[in-house]
């Protein structure tokens, strides 16, 4: 039997696997409202090929959505154009769902779901106001 | 550089063995700035990924599922950026002298 692997040195900070604690997670905005669900992360400045012990950390600079089901599955690269990113700097807490600090009108994320609003479901009769 | 180009690439070592697939990738959270900071890559040995990540944590329960879950996900391991040479499209690459940690959450 071999020996248990050491402990990797601890850091004053909260530890997350991107994986298991970040991926799929749904995204609320500030008012508690539903934005998005996390398909992937941006990781700032890391290019291929560049000397890693040579630059800082890389750090998430971005959520990423969009339709990657397909990738996952069967492989390729979604078109860059087709992902909606929701940048790190806008999110206020992280625990089984991410929250942001702004409201989901603000967000580019939600920009088909507002164009479906205005566009189609408000001219439905009864269709531009809550229910009562 | 997008999470999804990073998973799953093919770890290898000073000299090009291959020695696993990057798995997960580690992150720490500032508590004051609440920038998350790369630590390191999970490596697996024998799955190209992990579920629930059983082999992370100390929970145990439900027992079966648990000891199946880290029996299927044994020999992985963490390797800290410090010890990453390069991420390349066709693989990253370790330093020589790598150290390999318990994959354990702390």
């Amino acid at each position: 039997m071999t020996d248990p692997l050491p402990q990797a040195p601890s850091v004053d900070a909260r530890v997350v696997d991107a994986r298991l604690h970040l991926l799929d997670r749904q995204v609320l905005d500030v008012e508690g409202d539903p934005v998005a669900t996390v398909d992937d992360l941006e990781i700032a400045d890391l290019q291929y090929g560049e000397r890693l012990p040579d630059r800082p950390a890389p750090t998430i600079s971005a959520l990423i959505s969009g339709p990657i089901l397909t990738t996952r599955l069967f492989g390729g690269r979604t078109p860059p154009g087709r992902l909606q990113k929701i940048g790190w700097d806008l999110v206020a807490d992280l625990d089984i769902v991410f929250t942001l600090e702004v409201k989901s009108e603000s967000l580019e994320v939600t920009w088909f779901e507002r164009w479906l609003a205005s566009r189609v479901i408000g001219r439905i009769p009864g269709g531009d106001h809550d229910p009562e | 550089m997008i999470l999804s180009e990073l998973l799953q690439l093919p770890v290898l070592d000073a000299v090009g063995t291959r020695i696993g697939v990057v798995t997960d990738v580690r992150f720490a959270l500032d508590h004051d700035s609440g920038d998350a900071h790369m630590l390191g890559v999970l490596i697996g040995r024998r799955s190209r990924a992990t579920f629930l990540g059983y082999e992370r944590k100390t929970e145990t329960a439900p027992a079966l599922i648990a000891r199946f879950l880290r029996w299927r996900a044994r020999g992985s391991f963490l390797v800290l950026l410090d010890d990453v040479r390069s991420i390349e499209p066709d693989g990253v690459r370790l330093r020589t002298d790598y150290r390999r940690y318990s994959p354990e959450l702390p």
